[in-house]
């Protein structure tokens, strides 16, 4: 493992001078040992003296001043590998702050910049032909890429890295023989550092940096830098791609349930209308006017509910639409039109600021959504609540009427999907909560969902997962 | 040494005075305590102009020779 190298190095130095403190002081006593024989004759003297004590002050100074140098290069070494690894940590968590894919490759390329210590970077995005299929860059201006021309499709020194995914170290990359095809206004370039970054993800691709600060070249330590850095880069790229196709998912989802909505809905209507005319068309060719002047109304009648059906839909879908705000506003909103159109008054009461995964978001909203249909369809309410109340770890949402209520027990099995209760009850339990129903002939009915939360603040609805009515 | 503080002039000049102060005390050109002196410091400066180091210069932080990375 790379993080692993300099606690290793610090710590190996640290063992070696344990050894060089045991060594130097037999040495010293050894040499020490042949100064005495040498100087024996001259011992009794005052000359013989000083020579003996000039022999160990200088022994002194040689032992002391290696044990000195040995500590700071390994403090300095030390203090080198922290300065590396806060850095390192910093262009991380500015690289993991971000969610699109195209930000994060961007964040990718300038951060790496600025932890080497460079002018210039890259980073190839690598399609399954094994060609350069994108080219993302910093320290370059637009008007610089312009007049360079086309991006690079991988020959030259790009394509060693490509190729064949192994580091490059270069100190003026004009003098290899594998660099061609460098465009004539291309800005001038000398030394490079490329790495791989290797991701669990489709996405395939190589760093590069060229151009260290004041006409330096790479050092060793540059290039595990940047290679720590890739690594952590690819646990990002991996995060956004993941979360792209999270948002995929749940986009897919909800419109696997519109058309199940359609279905169950609007074309049983269709069908009963269908019915109802052909009954209609029969009843007037046998001169009973009366009988269908009656199919006529249920037809009507049939057309209003669908109608309001449709149009509830429609708020709630529009409800969810804006971008860049929380299941709060959009709550706010529907709710507001919602009692307009149901005649329904409505008490809406929010404790903390929710805290939903966008995903658990859009599931809480439709099983609001849902409960409120229930009451303007069946409940006869006049008066209806919904309180969202943050916890530390759970959103609970409440939602109450004064209407006619029921048994939930003697609700046959064939009624319940009707009341779309089954459905709720499966959005809560996919993202991980509890669905609870009381009602009491004559006294409401009482619908409790308790939602995890992540820890955090709160998640504003990414404009990716937002459907479009 | 790798980290050495010692220019190549100052390397040159222990290893010639390292080299003389050797020679004079093994050839008998100074006798009695100066020879076993120069025998047991001509030493010094030879050693410290072969690897590059000097642990005076370390001490006292000086640096004749340019820095290594």
């Amino acid at each position: 493992m790379t993080a692993a190298r300099p606690l290793a190095s610090g710590t190996m130095t640290l063992g070696r001078l344990k050894w060089i403190t045991v060594l130097a002081a037999l040495v010293f006593i050894l040499l020490l040992e042949i100064v005495r024989r040498v100087l024996y004759p001259y011992l009794p003297s005052l000359p013989g003296m000083i020579l003996m004590s000039a022999a160990v002050f200088v022994g002194c100074i040689f032992f002391f001043a290696a044990l000195f140098s040995v500590i700071e290069r390994t403090q300095s070494t030390l203090e080198r590998r922290n300065r590396e690894l806060l850095t390192l940590h910093e262009a991380a968590l500015g690289i993991h702050g971000d969610l699109a894919l195209e930000t994060v490759l961007q964040s990718v390329v300038d951060r790496a910049c600025d932890l080497v210590g460079t002018r210039y970077g890259a980073l190839s995005v690598i399609n399954d032909q094994h060609r350069i299929e994108s080219f993302i860059t910093s320290g370059i201006s637009p008007d610089t890429r312009t007049r360079i021309g086309p991006p690079p499709v991988g020959h030259g020194l790009l394509g060693v890295v490509l190729n064949e995914g192994q580091r490059l170290r270069l100190a003026d990359l004009g003098r290899d023989p594998r660099s061609v095809g460098f465009p004539s206004n291309h800005p001038p370039m000398r030394s490079l550092l490329a790495v791989p970054v290797l991701c669990k993800s489709p996405f395939r691709g190589n760093l590069y940096l060229a151009e260290k600060a004041a006409g330096a070249e790479f050092t060793p330590d540059d290039e595990e830098s940047l290679v720590r850095f890739a690594t952590t880069a690819a646990l990002a790229i991996d995060n956004a791609h993941l979360h792209m196709r999270l948002n995929d998912l749940a986009v897919a989802e909800e419109r696997l349930r519109i058309a199940h909505e359609m279905h169950d809905g609007l074309a049983q209507v269709l069908a009963y209308v269908n019915t109802k005319a052909q009954a209609v068309k029969v009843f007037l060719k046998n001169g009973r006017p009366d009988e269908a002047t009656q199919q006529l109304d249920q037809l009507a009648a049939a057309a209003r509910e669908v109608y309001a059906d449709v149009r509830e839909s429609i708020i709630g879908l529009r409800s969810a639409a804006v971008p860049g705000r929380t299941i709060a506003d959009a709550l706010q909103d529907y709710v507001s039109t919602w009692q307009a159109h149901a005649g329904v008054e409505c008490d809406l009461r929010i404790e903390g600021a929710p805290r939903l995964t966008p995903n658990a978001q859009l599931q809480a909203l439709r099983i609001v959504q849902e409960s409120l249909t229930n009451i303007r369809k069946h409940a006869n309410a006049t008066r209806a609540s919904l309180t969202i109340e943050q916890s530390a770890s759970t959103l609970r949402i409440t939602i109450e009427d004064n209407g006619s209520g029921f048994t939930p027990g003697e609700l046959g099995r064939s009624e319940f999907p009707r009341f779309g209760l089954s459905t709720m009850r499966e959005r809560a339990e996919t993202i991980g909560g509890r669905f609870q129903l009381d009602s009491v002939p004559g006294s409401g009915t009482r619908i409790s969902v308790e939602l995890p939360t992540p820890a955090g603040p709160d998640i504003q609805m990414p404009e990716s997962i937002q459907e479009r009515p | 040494m790798r980290n050495g503080n010692l220019s190549s002039v100052d390397r040159g000049i222990r290893i010639c005075v390292g080299l003389l102060m050797l020679a004079a005390a093994w050839l008998g050109l100074v006798e009695g305590v100066w020879k076993a002196a120069f025998e047991i410091f001509g030493w010094v400066p030879l050693v410290t102009g072969l690897i590059g180091w000097c642990p005076f210069y370390a001490l006292l932080g000086i640096r004749t020779g340019r820095p290594v990375r």
